[in-house]
């Protein structure tokens, strides 16, 4: 298997080599000027001096340029001229000039403003909320970005690819080695059939990882598939050491319609795949699709599943769905469903299944449910019922359950909420010879305020929330739960304090029992949003004792890295509980690498993490 | 000034690099009040950033070279179909010849203008660098919450 594998690598790199150069996209957007900035963090480029751009028939020049790449929308400015040379007319060219000229697409369209005394609004009409909204960014803001490129000449296409001439990428603001020629952006896949290196990471669960993207774009078969291959056995991570994890989906064609969709995976480290092959077709009356699933794995047998749905469409309430599983070996379900749609508000789903199970045990069951849903401008209803017989046994499961909810009514100028909700719950399961019925209605309500200003720029802000819960087989009781909160907020500094009490009462017979605990918050708080934020809090328990203290604080420092703290200290044993504090690092929003120390390791840590 | 990396790379000479040569737009602004303290511009933020009029416009240009004039246009509609026509401009002189300037602010009160949306555009040298739009607000009392 190894042998196969590093023959499998040598034969990709060998394709990577033979593939690059790519054939270069049309150059259709073409940029020259004394000075332009790329920023890869907000995918936005800004050039300023001597600006010319060229696409097309078009030779526009200018002072300024601000473009926004991945919407491929932008903007220039100064003393804008522009030239449209029309090579089928030998009788010249068309000029015009203004002060703005808006541009979108790859050719561009324009949209051209003037300010003299008046303001002119020249061009394509579809550009205008481009001339209202169109977002400048400065170089001062794109050069946050941990990665940015100046350069003075680039050439965009329409895959969003840039190649620049006379490049200095900049790593986290610092200047590194300047580069005649650069492709500064790869841009989208290209829609033809082709293989390239898409990254290389590294993570906890596939250690060293290098991605190649294999794109097929042909007349009769379509298709995007992930080749990884992964090095776990450098890092002394469990087995598999090493493998290719290839996945992937596609289809094949004719020019009209799709004949056959798959999807596919592969892992060679545990030598298992999964293959799932599907046909599906919508017709005047009906739709329906067929699909097949193999899936296996080293020392375990296969497991091979047939599947079959049909959906009457056209009927006037009702979209019927009866859909057959098989395993071929014996194990098989029927399933009947449809929608219920009579009343615009009002949603009914029914569905019957029988499922026969025949592997290492028998089973055969037969369930009906149906759930309700309903919504008005005053209340919401939802309701589900189901019933489930075990056909071997003859044994009976029931569940129903409604919960009425109210539309929150406002009250006090808006000031005070009010939320009303109901629920019923039924169930009956088999208990030996006989079944076991549990009935447990219940209502909460409960009572919110936004707050009430007191004298001294301090805000009260109560709350009060009731759940009463009848039970047939167990006590009823009853919840109360009050919240004041008394809050201060100066600048950027906000401190609350917050008094909670939750009781519980359970009638018995003609006693009520019942207790209740309390607790105090005080938390401190000082927050300046996207810069910085610290909270301190301290919780006091029932008896009144200060129980613990936590604090979390976050900076925000420059080229994206951020500084983390938590802090939890029990006062009562005069210990941390939790210690972490760290860096943190998101590279091109995929990446996040961590560093720091944890009391719960007792160690520093570097952790890499991919979204 | 950036771009200048004092050394040479693949075969490109320091005269070749990237360099900002144009002067651009680093920061808008508009606020209830600003006032030159000491050299430093001290600013005051209307509550809720609610813009009424008068207010006071504050511009940073960064990368100016040699002497240059600023001007500061704002536009209104007069009717709600018609074109926008100019309603403010200030005129501001800046910098000497042969000196370079990171950057140079610019701050002024606006008056006059009536609430609703208008288009302002800043020229430097009778050249645009920069557009955008803002809204003031009415001069009555903002509204309670």
């Amino acid at each position: 298997m190894e042998k196969y594998i590093k023959y499998l690598c040598l034969n990709l790199i060998l394709l990577i080599i033979a593939s690059i150069p790519v054939v270069g996209a049309e150059a259709d957007l073409r940029l020259k000027g004394d000075y332009f900035l790329y920023s890869d963090d907000h995918d936005y480029l800004y050039g300023g001096g001597n600006i010319s751009l060229k696409s097309g028939d078009y030779t526009i020049r200018a002072d300024t340029v601000y473009m926004n790449i991945e919407l491929q929308t932008g903007l220039l400015y100064g003393n804008v001229q522009a030239i449209k040379s029309t090579k089928s007319d030998k009788s010249g060219s068309e000029t015009f000039s203004c002060d703005a000229l808006f541009f979108k697409g790859i050719p561009p369209r324009f949209l051209r403003v003037s300010y003299g005394d008046e303001i002119a609004v020249t061009g394509d009409n579809d550009l205008l909320t481009l001339y209202s909204l169109f977002d400048k960014k400065s170089p001062d803001m794109l050069k946050t970005s941990s990665l940015y490129f100046e350069f003075k000449e680039c050439t965009v296409d329409k895959n969003k690819k840039i190649r620049a001439k006379i490049v200095i990428p900049y790593m986290m603001g610092l200047p590194t080695v300047p580069l005649s020629k650069f492709t500064i952006k790869r841009g989208e896949w290209a829609e033809k059939t082709m293989l390239a290196f898409n990254s290389i990471n590294y993570s906890g669960i596939d250690g060293l990882s290098l991605g190649f993207l294999l794109r097929l774009r042909e007349k009769a078969a379509a298709g995007d598939y992930d080749i990884k291959l992964y090095e776990r056995g450098l890092f002394k991570m469990e087995d598999p050491k090493r493998g290719v994890l290839f996945s992937g989906q596609g289809k094949f064609k004719t020019e009209k319609k799709e004949l056959l969709n798959y999807t596919l995976l592969y892992n060679s480290g545990k030598q298992s795949y999964n293959l799932k092959l599907v046909h599906r077709n919508n017709l005047k009356l009906f739709g329906y699709a067929f699909s097949q699933l193999f899936s296996g794995q080293e020392n375990r047998s296969l497991f091979s599943e047939f599947s079959a749905e049909v959906s009457i469409n056209r009927l006037k309430y009702i979209v019927p769905k009866f859909q057959v599983t098989h395993d071929w070996k014996g194990s098989v379900s029927y399933q009947v469903s449809t929608p219920v749609n009579i009343l615009k508000n009002l949603n009914l789903q029914l569905n019957w299944q029988r499922r026969i199970l025949e592997s290492t045990y028998h089973s055969d069951t037969a369930d009906f449910g149906a759930s309700f849903n309903f919504l008005s401008s005053f209340f919401s209803l939802a309701s589900n019922y189901n019933f489930s017989k075990n056909l071997l046994e003859s044994a009976i499961r029931k569940n129903f359950s409604v919960n009425l909810r109210m539309k929150p009514i406002l009250l006090l100028m808006d000031n005070v909420t009010l939320d009303v909700s109901s629920f019923y719950m039924f169930s009956s399961l088999p208990l030996g010879n006989s079944n076991m019925t549990r009935i447990s209605p219940g209502v909460d309500i409960s009572l919110r305020s936004a707050g009430v200003e007191i004298p001294l720029g301090f805000k009260i802000v109560p709350g009060f929330r009731l759940n009463h819960l009848w039970d047939n087989r167990e006590d009823n009781y009853t919840d109360f739960n009050y919240l004041v909160s008394l809050q201060r907020e100066i600048g950027y500094f906000r401190a609350s304090v917050d008094y909670t009490t939750a009781s519980r009462y359970l009638a018995t017979d003609f006693w009520i029992e019942g207790n209740n605990r309390k607790n105090i918050n005080l938390s401190f708080e000082y927050k300046k949003p996207d810069y910085y934020s610290f909270l301190m809090r301290y919780y006091w328990n029932n008896n009144m004792v200060l129980e613990n203290s936590s604090f979390t604080g976050l900076v925000q420092l420059p080229y994206d890295l951020k500084f983390s703290s938590f802090l939890l200290y029990y006062n009562r044993e005069k210990r941390f509980q939790t210690v972490e504090v760290f860096i943190e690092k998101t590279f091109k929003k995929k990446l996040k690498i961590q560093g720091g120390y944890s009391l719960a390791l007792k160690r520093f840590f570097i952790k890499f993490l991919n979204f | 000034m950036v771009g200048i990396t004092g050394f040479y790379g693949c075969g490109l000479k320091r005269a070749v690099l990237p360099v900002v040569s144009y002067p651009y737009i680093s920061n808008v602004e508009f606020l209830k009040e600003v006032r030159n303290v000491d050299g430093k511009p001290r600013k005051k933020k209307f509550k809720n950033n609610r813009i009424l009029s008068p207010f006071y416009f504050f511009i940073k240009i960064k990368d100016i070279e040699n002497s240059g004039e600023l001007r500061v246009v704002f536009y209104e509609k007069p009717s709600e179909k018609g074109k926008e026509v100019k309603a403010v401009e200030k005129h501001f002189q800046c910098g000497e010849e042969g000196k370079y300037y990171e950057y140079i602010l610019f701050f002024d009160t606006i008056e006059g203008l009536s609430a609703g949306v208008h288009t302002y555009a800043f020229f430097f040298n009778d050249k645009l660098i920069y557009e955008g739009k803002m809204t003031v607000e009415t001069v009555e009392e903002e509204p309670q919450r």
